[in-house]
């Protein structure tokens, strides 16, 4: 059960930032080497890949979704809206993670129903340990949940 | 009537119109009384009239009065009274109508008549006082001493009857003097008759002794007897004769003449009477009258003051209610408030004025708080731009950062992990970074100055403008195949060059990133116009601009695409820079069909601006 779940975590990593894109990869496999990131660099190349597996007869979700908000084409908020309305998808883990520290960004993807709102960390060591602690906090807390309730869904 | 008046004159208008027309009644009143008055004038005059003709009925029985006395005790004094009373009429008369009345002439006429008359009856009973007071008793007396004288010669000689027969003659004669003066006393004819019988029967006798002593001598006494009493009878019966005359006069034309008299005074008093009455009734009609015009035009009057006094006091105060409501309104902040028309110079005048700048103050603090209400709008949308700005930037400026550190921390990993070359690898991209940070900084430097410069417009010839433009950019074009072509007969603008060449920089860089075509791309610049804008055109043949992202691409960082070099200032330098022209650059194009970027430019005359 343990093994087959470790080698299941798929995290998509929805940013336009090429630098960025690959700056969060590098720290993700650094510190668990077993999670797979798959890079999406807009909004709706996001929104096609996720609808493409939804529609797949296997449903393999992705374990977290890490959100960028200043996107092309549709930004974060809209991505973020078009995952939590949709039923079979709305209970993916989303956790922003972007440069802005606007209260208005913030409001709006927490009232959108993000789980979480984390800003890019400038220090590399802080960037490191930030990756980290999402790591953990969803290895620990939430995993058991989502894969219940997508059991439970399929 | 009133309204081009001054206020002061329009009073003063007022109290004048109501004086005059008070001394219009009084006029009217005076006017009326006068005619009133007139009126009682000849009432007094006929009462005058009226009264001497009364008076004239008076004195003319007081003549006849006296003239009877006069005829009857003969008195002077009577007499004397008849003429003055003749005299006191005729005065009075005189002096009181000598202008008209023919009755009150011919009173004096028949007046005059009257004392002639009355001065014949004076001469005829003078003569017959005369008459009758010497001679007819001298002729008397005679007759009885001589017959008494013959008496006494006879006696001795006569018998008895003789003697009574003389006895009785003398009676007769004596009875003659008797009737003759009771005659004269009384005037009654009766006693004439008696007189006159007593008168012949004494002849008869006296005939009778003369021819009885026919043989006798006839006694000289009786002869003398019979020669004093024809003597008597005669002086007897002219003096009847006399008194007769002056009764006809007296009774007849005195009489007649007073009848004519009394007659015409009282047709004069009836007269008079009448004409009175008229003059009463026409007095009377005329009083009403006067009451009736004084009444009514008292009550014209008083409608007229009325009417004045109300026209008056609204002319005074209609204008200042509609400048009292003026007033509260412009009181109240209004800029639109009536203010009434009063073009007169007086307090009214000045107060309407004083409303006409009041208002114009309302309409300066109206627009004044318009135009603070526009700054601070116009500020908080600066504010909020500013705000925009501020969030977009350091988001942009944070990224590179996030970059460079998280790949400096990278390299110090592989650096610690002993991969020196992947270290190496990795220090391009911290430049390429910071490269990239400079470059935003630069253009962020570059959009805060649209704005600041934009002072020095000048008309530019867009065909030589894009012909220098086109020489500077042929190596780039040639170099990415593609090709730029323009109309050769583009309009002139008035504009700040540089900032309208950095547009056509910023159209071009665009284009040369995104509109490529693969059978050859191409770029056309072209003209049109309407009434009011000059619109330049910059078409490309690329793949089109979804419609969705036709407002985003000119905001600040807006990318289509992150592949692409740039840091998605350029358009939002070209709207800016087409604000500061009152202008505007907005994008047509559909997905696959090439895109148009229009420049909007309002056609300005250089001179006004």
């Amino acid at each position: 059960m343990s093994q087959e779940e470790k080698i299941s975590r798929t995290i998509l990593l929805i940013e336009d930032n090429e630098d960025h894109a690959e700056i969060t990869q590098f720290y993700i496999n650094e510190y668990a080497d077993d999670i797979e990131v798959i890079w999406l660099s807009d909004g709706k190349i996001a929104i096609d890949h996720i609808l493409e597996i939804n529609g797949n007869s296997k449903r393999i979700y992705p374990w977290l979704i890490l959100l960028d908000i200043n996107l092309p084409k549709y930004d974060g908020h809209e991505v973020l809206l078009r995952l939590k309305s949709n039923q079979s998808l709305k209970e993916i883990p989303v956790v922003m993670f972007t440069t802005s520290n606007s209260n208005q960004d913030i409001e709006t993807a927490l009232k959108g129903g993000a789980n979480s709102y984390i800003q890019k960390p400038i220090e590399p060591d802080e960037f490191a340990s930030t990756i980290a602690k999402i790591i953990d906090y969803w290895s620990l807390n939430q995993h058991e949940i989502i894969v219940n309730n997508l059991n439970h869904h399929a | 009537m009133f309204k081009k008046l001054k206020l002061k004159n329009r009073i003063y208008t007022g109290f004048i119109v109501v004086g005059l027309i008070s001394l219009g009644m009084a006029v009217i009143s005076v006017v009326a009384f006068y005619y009133a008055n007139n009126n009682f004038g000849y009432l007094v005059q006929f009462s005058n009239k009226s009264h001497l003709a009364v008076a004239i009925l008076r004195d003319v029985s007081e003549i006849q009065r006296q003239a009877l006395i006069y005829t009857h005790e003969g008195h002077q004094s009577a007499a004397n009274r008849v003429h003055e009373i003749h005299q006191r009429i005729s005065a009075q008369i005189k002096q009181e109508s000598q202008q008209d009345s023919k009755y009150f002439q011919d009173i004096v006429k028949h007046l005059d008549t009257y004392v002639k008359t009355f001065k014949q009856v004076q001469q005829q009973r003078t003569r017959q006082a005369a008459l009758v007071h010497s001679e007819i008793r001298i002729l008397a007396s005679e007759a009885e001493n001589h017959f008494l004288k013959h008496i006494v010669q006879a006696s001795s000689t006569a018998d008895i009857e003789t003697q009574l027969n003389n006895q009785r003659i003398l009676n007769s004669l004596l009875q003659i003097e008797k009737y003759a003066m009771r005659y004269f006393d009384t005037l009654d004819s009766k006693d004439v008759i008696f007189a006159k019988n007593a008168l012949s029967q004494v002849q008869k006798s006296l005939q009778t002794i003369q021819k009885q002593d026919a043989a006798k001598p006839v006694s000289e006494h009786i002869l003398q007897t019979i020669q004093f009493i024809n003597n008597y009878e005669q002086v007897f019966l002219e003096a009847v004769q006399r008194t007769r005359g002056y009764l006809f006069l007296i009774n007849v034309v005195m009489s007649a003449e007073a009848y004519e008299i009394i007659y015409r005074s009282q047709r004069i008093d009836r007269q008079l009477e009448q004409e009175m009455n008229k003059i009463q009734q026409r007095t009377l009609s005329l009083m009403q009258q006067v009451i009736i015009v004084i009444i009514s035009s008292s009550i014209i009057f008083l409608i007229l003051i009325t009417v004045f006094s109300i026209l008056i006091s609204r002319s005074i105060t209609i204008p200042i209610e509609k400048l009292t409501a003026t007033f509260i309104a412009l009181a109240k902040g209004s800029r639109l408030a009536k203010i009434p028309d009063y073009k007169i110079q007086d307090e009214i005048g000045a107060l309407t004025e004083a409303a006409v700048v009041f208002k114009g103050k309302n309409k300066q603090t109206e627009e004044l708080l318009a135009q603070s209400t526009q700054l601070t709008n116009d500020l908080e949308r600066s504010n909020d731009e500013l705000e925009q700005f501020v969030y977009t930037v350091s988001h942009d400026l944070k990224s590179p950062l996030v970059t460079s550190m998280g790949f400096i921390g990278i390299i110090q990993k592989l650096a610690a992990a002993g991969k020196m070359q992947d270290a190496i690898d990795k220090l391009d991209r911290v430049v390429s970074s910071n490269r990239r940070m400079g470059q935003l900084i630069n253009d962020l430097l570059e959009l805060s100055r649209v704005g600041r410069i934009e002072t020095d417009k000048t008309t530019i010839d867009l065909n030589k403008l894009l012909e220098s433009f086109y020489q500077n950019h042929l190596n780039q074009l040639t170099h990415t195949g593609f090709t730029l072509s323009f109309d050769s007969t583009l309009p002139t603008l008035y504009v700040n060059e540089s900032r309208i060449l950095q547009i056509f920089e910023n159209l071009l860089v665009n284009a040369l990133k995104y509109a490529i075509n693969p059978n050859g791309s191409v770029i056309n610049i072209g003209a049109s116009e309407t009434e009011e804008h000059q619109l330049i055109y910059f078409k490309d043949n690329g793949p089109g601009i979804a419609k969705e992202y036709h407002k985003k691409i000119f905001g600040l960082f807006y990318r289509l695409n992150n592949d692409k070099e740039g840091t998605g200032i350029g358009l939002a330098v070209a709207a800016k820079v087409m604000k500061f022209h009152n202008g505007s650059i907005w994008v047509e194009s559909e997905p696959n069909n090439g895109a148009t970027f229009w420049l909007k430019f309002p056609k300005i005359n250089k001179e006004t601006d």
